[in-house]
């Protein structure tokens, strides 16, 4: 049922929740289907909304009638403008696999967040019971597992970090999630470029997972041994991947960045998270082809939730934009860039 | 045989509170952030982030920085503005039946007497918290609260311009708060508040920067809350109006050691951000540790603390 309820919350983030919204049979994702149909002069209005239909009742084939599917709908349309993120500790530990050195895949049970839970997005996790550490740690969602699980990848960096590599298969995970706005997938059937950096590769994984047109994936890190693992993962979902490490040891020798340029005829749009520097030179590839960018970013913040106000940003019309709730994820155009 | 739930009820000056649970201005956003993990009708009120008559950008980042805990904010007092505030923020606000006190600040003694003048006449506000003591701006706010006089005229002049209960929000970073706290009791304030948050500094050894873009920002969190606890017994004992205590409260227990040294009720503030609905848990862990005491009122702690002297 989660599976299902989160499909019919993609496709209605993708048509914008009109139940009205055409779609067709031929293609995989309704957006694919509205993208494609609109622009084609051979289908009336009523066509397209028997299309719809079709597509409905291929994909949700529990329905037997249109009264039924139109309720349903209308159902979860209102489930998901009331859906809301949680907190809870009682999240089980599945997982704590050490990838490298100092990265690790923490995989949690938390289905209900898993359900609910968009690409680009993310939570919030306490990593002590005690005051010291006192705040959570901001973590995008690295990936959402068949099983309900979410996963989570982080490097060691400090006190929260050390903590966090150090809980084991059965301890329970105080989660708060999800949050923020994450990557727009309106044109997620469109080729799609990924290009992520280190740890700014987590959130990509889950991002390629819902994609469903061509995905690239340029992926960068210090060296082999951190960038391998990683990514197998995204060769395993279809991604045509290329990789650079900082000391030539797996792929490019040099800056991930250096490999666009190849990619970007091939694509409609790309989505990036990694370092700033990386970040910012991404931004300007794409900007001088002409390709749309979506950026994930990372702060420091306390809450996750918009009210501590810590983790502002310029923004392009020169106000702060708020990281945790006008972000994660925003359109480069959106941000100001010393390009 | 069930216990008899307990009394929470307590009384700050004119103001009648369900429990003595408030959230601290500046932690808990305009409340809204807040409704999928609290119940907010549970809580003894709800105070939000400061207002100010023309909206603030605040400072730029790193705003924010955790230290041994606690955490160093300085966020310059970013905020939506009065106008903005009473438009689109008061609409929700007023659904709740949580009392609602709003903190206002400002640079000169007419940005205060105008706030108030506009706040006076919104329905749904049950008091006012003049903020006179925050950090981590340039003008006004803790230049209002380093000095007495100041502090008693900008108290005087919110008093005069507004029929709302007038609370005093005070800054640590005096000599003496005692001396504070007179002078604006003697301005008319109806209550005090205490205390804002310890100026603090921290810095990255490895790049020798400072870790928050203004450099030095507001200490709060657990790591302040002994400072906290000693202002608010040395305070409730130099003033006669009633006193709220803030500083590191993060569960039931911090709430009665506030209580107990003479604060009628609390602020709970840095723990929102970590734990959401921690605010309401205290209430209802004070509940709990009314029951387990067998005592009746809660009213009964305040100031109860026994120090063996008399």
């Amino acid at each position: 049922m989660s599976r299902q309820k989160h499909r019919l919350r993609q496709q209605l983030s993708n048509g914008a929740g009109k139940v009205t919204e055409s779609g067709c049979i031929r293609h995989e994702t309704q957006s694919a289907a509205i993208g494609a149909i609109s622009k084609c002069p051979r289908h009336s209005q009523a066509e397209l909304v028997a299309e719809q239909y079709r597509w409905y009742y291929r994909h949700l084939p529990i329905f037997s009638t249109r009264r039924q599917l139109r309720l349903h709908l209308e159902f979860t349309k209102n489930q998901l403008r009331e859906q809301m993120p949680q907190s809870s500790q009682q999240n089980r530990i599945l997982a704590n696999d050490r990838l490298s050195a100092d990265v690790f895949r923490l995989t949690v049970h938390a289905p209900e967040l898993a359900a609910v839970a968009a690409p680009g997005q993310f939570v919030m996790v306490r990593t002590a019971e005690s005051l010291d550490p006192l705040l959570r740690r901001p973590f995008s969602i690295h990936s959402r597992n068949a099983d309900g699980s979410l996963s989570l990848l982080f490097k060691v960096v400090g006190k929260g970090t050390a903590l966090l590599a150090k809980v084991k298969v059965g301890d329970s995970l105080d989660l708060l999630g999800p949050l923020g706005r994450g990557f727009d997938l309106t044109a997620a059937d469109q080729p799609v470029c990924l290009i992520g950096g280190g740890m700014g590769i987590a959130p990509l994984l889950f991002l390629a997972q819902e994609l469903r047109g061509p995905k690239y994936a340029l992926l960068g890190a210090r060296n082999q041994e951190e960038l391998a693992p990683l990514a197998k993962l995204f060769a395993e979902i279809g991604c045509a991947v290329q990789l650079a490490t900082d000391d030539g040891s797996l792929g490019h020798h040099g800056f991930i960045p250096d490999l666009l340029e190849a990619v970007l005829p091939e694509v409609q749009q790309v989505c990036t998270c990694g370092p700033s520097l990386m970040m910012r030179s991404v931004v300007s590839i794409s900007r001088q082809a002409g390709t749309s960018c979506q950026v994930s970013v990372e702060t420091a913040m306390a809450c996750g939730m918009g009210a501590c106000l810590g983790c502002v940003m310029p923004g392009a019309d020169g106000r702060q934009v708020h990281v945790c709730t006008d972000g994660p994820v925003f359109k480069a155009e959106e941000l100001a860039w010393q390009l | 045989m069930a216990a008899l739930k307990p009394d929470m009820r307590v009384k700050l000056g004119p103001l009648d509170l369900q429990n003595p649970v408030l959230t601290a201005s500046g932690t808990f956003g305009y409340a809204k952030e807040f409704e999928p993990f609290v119940n907010l009708n549970r809580l003894g009120g709800i105070i939000v982030k400061g207002i100010s008559l023309e909206p603030r950008p605040g400072n730029p980042p790193p705003r924010i920085v955790e230290t041994a805990c606690g955490m160093l904010n300085a966020i310059g007092l970013e905020n939506v503005g009065v106008d903005r505030f009473i438009s689109e923020k008061m609409p929700y606000l007023r659904t709740l039946t949580a009392p609602l006190l709003v903190n206002i600040l400002g640079d000169s003694l007419d940005d205060y007497r105008e706030l108030a003048r506009r706040l006076d006449e919104v329905p749904g506000i049950s008091a006012l918290e003049v903020n006179i003591s925050c950090p981590n701006v340039k003008k006004g706010g803790a230049a209002f609260g380093a000095s007495p006089e100041m502090a008693a005229a900008v108290t005087a002049a919110v008093r005069k311009a507004a029929r709302l209960p007038v609370i005093v929000k005070l800054s640590p970073n005096v000599t003496d708060i005692t001396v504070m706290a007179k002078a604006v009791e003697d301005a008319g304030a109806d209550a005090l508040s205490l205390i804002n948050t310890l100026i603090g500094m921290a810095i990255n050894a490895k790049t020798r920067k400072p870790r928050l873009a203004n450099i030095i920002g507001g200490l709060s969190g657990p790591a302040i809350k002994p400072i906290a606890l000693r202002m608010v017994w040395q305070t409730a004992q130099a003033v006669s109006i009633p006193v709220i205590g803030i500083g590191g409260i993060s569960t039931a227990e911090d709430a009665v050691e506030f209580l107990l040294a003479g604060a009628s009720a609390v602020q709970v503030g840095t723990a929102n951000f970590y734990d959401p609905s921690a605010a309401e848990k205290i209430v209802t862990g004070l509940e709990a540790y009314l029951q387990e005491q067998g005592e009746e009122r809660i009213s009964n702690l305040i100031g109860a603390l026994d120090t063996g002297k008399d």
